[in-house]
């Protein structure tokens, strides 16, 4: 078992606890009608802290740039791969505020095959009194204060997304020996306003390293510009597999000597578009290098993908059936009438209103 | 349940898996605020197409192929979510509305969504409001939770049924009880006997009387059953010569003649009909032609001289008048040509005692009629001889094998398990329900359920388990392994 040294229990439990405090509120005010619209059960809420910097320019010519090239050659002997990703959906809103759930994975890869641990989901209900609740509980005291600052329910969405992703990234950074971890998305910048918890994710990753990980974390999407604003060479031109230095390019956004991650646009089959690779940036250079190659000769990758944190992501994944099956739980248990609230943007604006019904 | 749908005459039921509902059943869609309730049969049952269930079930798909884990759910909500996947879609038909305890066949009106409650109504219960099996009753099957379903036998008294079904489905089971249920009420059954089925419904299953035997008369064509020619009569000794046998007309204006001088001079028997034959002046051909046919009739065992132990039809009657009872002409061990001649003589002799009223009335059991009823004589069944009052019940494997006006004249089907489309276009084209009621229904019964339709049940369709015999069923099949 990957998680043979913690005790993995203990997250789950933590967050049963949260949730159950947090759902304390419906019981007293039970018969009050959750209200839903469709947008509530559509897209995932994406995390501010995934995609905020997988944006960036290139300033150098092109010729510089395939001398950032890196190729890359499959490194035996095998390691172990992990894998962490969770996912949040909203199930509706009551008079107080907003319920939502999560639901997190992780998942690795053994000699033998795939195996998981899928936590959740988590019910939570985010109203006025919630930061009181969730400051009370162990996060604290890990998690800066400015953490649970949002008082905004949506805001509180993502912000408790990544608190369980990073509990979880906790979990098998502190458990794992010689093995290659993969988070999803970015390692941002410590000390950023918009990342609260970076100074947690240093501890986080210095727990990696005491036990000779390598973590690195892909962001499924990714975007380069020129220096002229215009695109670059198409990412499929790219050999294959290879990795592009770009480290540069993202220190105009943050100050690398901020930032957890050393980034690269990885490249691991002729028909990837190419993702934003953030490698530990405590390793040295070759040391990351030969950790990606290790990635490749340990684990099978989709369209350059790989394939541990893929499943991580299907099998965190909140499908609408599954909202669906939680509000009629909340029907179930908590006595509410589950409302469908109009449409007001479609009643005013027609097909003008959006995507989404809402 | 939920109501979710309604389209032309369809509803659509949102079911959830806890609630068990099986194709036929009947549901009522209960208006609370309007206090009338919708009566919708079951035709389909579906998958409710939630969204985001194929990526649901492709999840599930690629995990279990190569990913192997653990969930930890701590609010055990996986439950719930994992119930959704059987979450059903209950198409049904509408039948009627219940108002008032009574039924109503105006259904024009919708239920509302809001205020309306759906529950299965158990066939028991419907027979209850449609009232059916009071009067005559004929238990015939159980609802399948043990409650014994009867019809009425004055849903058959001067009616035209069918009963059809692929082979074992349990079509002659169900024509059994029919026959002894009518015999219950005191009425003459004639049976045609194809396989030899019948022979034993005076007899238990462990081979003692029962108390139908004084009542059942088993009529083997050639042995125990066998007419003169006197007794036959000119009418229908010209019908089986030109029916059966084929027979010329001029041939047959010869044979009249010939008859009616041996009737005056008091001397009709097979041996001077074929003297007559012989030596009378007569073209060779008509000779020739009438002498073969006298030939096959004698040959055929069935007619016989005057002085053997014959049997007259109307005597069965007389026999069976009040206390009721069946004729079994058991045609299992005829050759083809026998076959037609003894149903020949039969119903024609049958038409001329209903004619003259000699015979009140009459139900009539044809097994698998077209193997030796000829053409004309279906039309002739549904039409002129209803009545003047033979009541027939057709039982066949073959449905095409009665004709589209049959069907459309028929007042009850009883339709067991058909698996080929062949077979149910040719009942659906004119049966008294839709096609796809049928269809739905039919390919998905039980060995030993029928879906009843028309006058029998109230024109309300029907899922019936056919209640077993307490009388040696089985036929005369002869196995090899045992």
């Amino acid at each position: 078992m990957l998680l043979e040294n913690t005790a993995e229990a203990t997250v789950p439990t933590r967050w049963a606890e949260v949730s159950l405090r947090s759902l304390k509120d419906m019981e007293e005010n039970s018969g009050e009608s959750l209200e839903l619209t469709v947008a509530d059960t559509g897209e995932e809420e994406s995390s501010l802290l995934k995609n905020w910097t997988t944006s960036f320019h290139l300033h150098s010519p092109w010729n510089d740039f395939q001398s950032r090239i890196v190729k890359l050659h499959p490194r035996p002997p095998r390691v172990k791969v992990a894998a962490v990703d969770c996912s949040s959906r909203k199930i509706g809103r009551t008079k107080k505020g907003l319920v939502c759930a999560f639901r997190g994975t992780v998942v690795w890869r053994d000699d033998f095959a795939y195996r998981y641990l899928r936590y959740g989901p988590f019910l939570f209900h985010i109203t006025e009194r919630f930061p009181e609740t969730f400051r009370d509980f162990a996060f604290s005291s890990t998690v800066s204060a400015s953490a649970f600052s949002f008082l905004n329910p949506s805001g509180w969405l993502s912000r408790i997304r990544y608190l369980l992703e990073i509990e979880l990234q906790r979990m098998v950074c502190e458990s794992s020996r010689d093995s290659i971890i993969l988070w999803d998305g970015v390692m941002p910048a410590a000390g950023l306003d918009l990342d609260p918890v970076s100074p947690y994710l240093s501890h986080i990753l210095r727990l990696a390293r005491s036990g000779n990980n390598k973590v690195m974390a892909l962001a499924k999407e990714t975007r380069l510009f020129s220096e002229n604003g215009g695109p670059l060479p198409e990412a499929t031109e790219l050999p294959s597999p290879c990795l592009v230095d770009v480290d540069k390019c993202v220190g105009e956004v943050s100050p690398s000597s901020q930032r957890l991650g050393y980034t690269f646009i990885a490249k691991f089959a002729p028909d990837s578009p190419g993702f934003r690779l953030d490698v530990d940036r405590c390793l040295p250079k070759g040391e990351m290098v030969e950790a990606v190659e290790r990635l490749l000769a340990s684990d099978l990758t989709f369209q350059g993908y790989p394939e541990t944190l893929r499943a991580a992501h299907i099998l965190s994944a909140l499908t609408p059936v599954d909202v669906l099956g939680l509000q009629r739980s909340l029907a179930g248990r908590y006595g509410f009438k589950i409302v469908r609230s109009p449409p007001v943007r479609r009643m005013l604006f027609g097909p003008y209103g959006g995507w989404d019904d809402s | 349940m939920r109501l979710f749908k309604k389209e032309h005459d369809t509803v659509q039921v949102l079911c959830f898996p806890e609630e068990t509902v099986e194709k036929g059943d009947y549901l009522v869609v209960e208006d609370l605020k309007a206090k009338r309730s919708l009566l919708v049969q079951v035709v389909d049952i579906q998958f409710a197409n939630l969204p985001g269930m194929m990526e649901d079930l492709v999840r599930e798909d690629v995990g279990d192929a190569y990913l192997f884990g653990e969930d930890y759910d701590p609010l055990q909500l996986n439950s719930q979510i994992t119930l959704l996947r059987d979450i059903r879609i209950l198409l049904g038909k509408i039948r009627c509305s219940i108002q008032g305890g009574s039924i109503d066949m105006n259904v024009s009106w919708l239920p509302s969504r809001v205020h309306s409650q759906i529950y299965r109504l158990k066939p028991h219960q419907l027979f209850e409001l449609l009232k059916l099996g009071f009067r005559r009753p004929i238990k015939i099957g159980d609802d399948g939770d043990g409650f014994e379903l009867r019809i009425d036998a004055d849903a058959l008294d001067g009616k035209l049924s069918i009963i059809t079904g692929r082979k074992g489905s349990g079509k002659s089971h169900l024509s059994k009880l029919l026959v002894l249920g009518l015999v219950d009420h005191g009425a003459p059954v004639l049976v045609f006997d194809v396989n030899g089925e019948y022979v034993n419904l005076g007899v238990n299953p462990n081979g003692e009387k029962n108390r139908y035997h004084d009542r059942i008369m088993v009529l083997n064509p050639a042995k125990n059953f066998k007419v003169t020619l006197s007794y036959m009569g000119l009418a229908t000794a010209s019908s089986l010569l030109a029916h059966v046998l084929s027979l010329p007309e001029t041939s047959l204006r010869e044979f009249s003649r010939i008859w009616k001088n041996l009737e005056r001079s008091d001397s009709l028997s097979l041996k001077s009909l074929k003297n007559t034959l012989r030596c009378c002046d007569l073209n060779e051909h008509v000779r020739e032609a009438l002498l073969s046919r006298v030939y096959t009739l004698e040959r055929s065992g069935f007619v016989v001289e005057e002085g053997e132990e014959t049997v007259r039809l109307e005597d069965f009657f007389a026999k069976t008048s009040g206390t009721g009872g069946a004729a079994v002409i058991n045609l299992s061990r005829s050759f083809p040509l026998e076959r037609k001649l003894v149903v020949e003589f039969t119903l024609s002799k049958l038409v001329e005692l209903l004619r003259v009223r000699r015979v009140k009335a009459c139900f009539l059991f044809a097994e698998e009629a077209h193997l030796y009823l000829r053409e004309t004589y279906w039309e002739d069944a549904v039409t002129r001889m209803r009545h003047l009052g033979l009541f027939t019940t057709f039982i066949t494997n073959r449905p095409d094998s009665i004709g589209e006006d049959i069907y459309r004249q028929a007042d009850s089907i009883f339709l067991f398990n058909f698996k080929n489309e062949h077979d149910l276009n040719a009942i659906s084209k004119a049966a008294r329900i839709d096609g796809e009621t049928m269809k739905a229904i039919a390919q998905s019964l039980k060995p030993h359920h029928c879906m009843t339709i028309g006058q029998v049940t109230g024109e309300i369709p029907f899922v019936i388990r056919v209640k077993p015999l307490d009388v040696k069923t089985m036929g005369e099949t002869r196995t090899f392994f045992s």
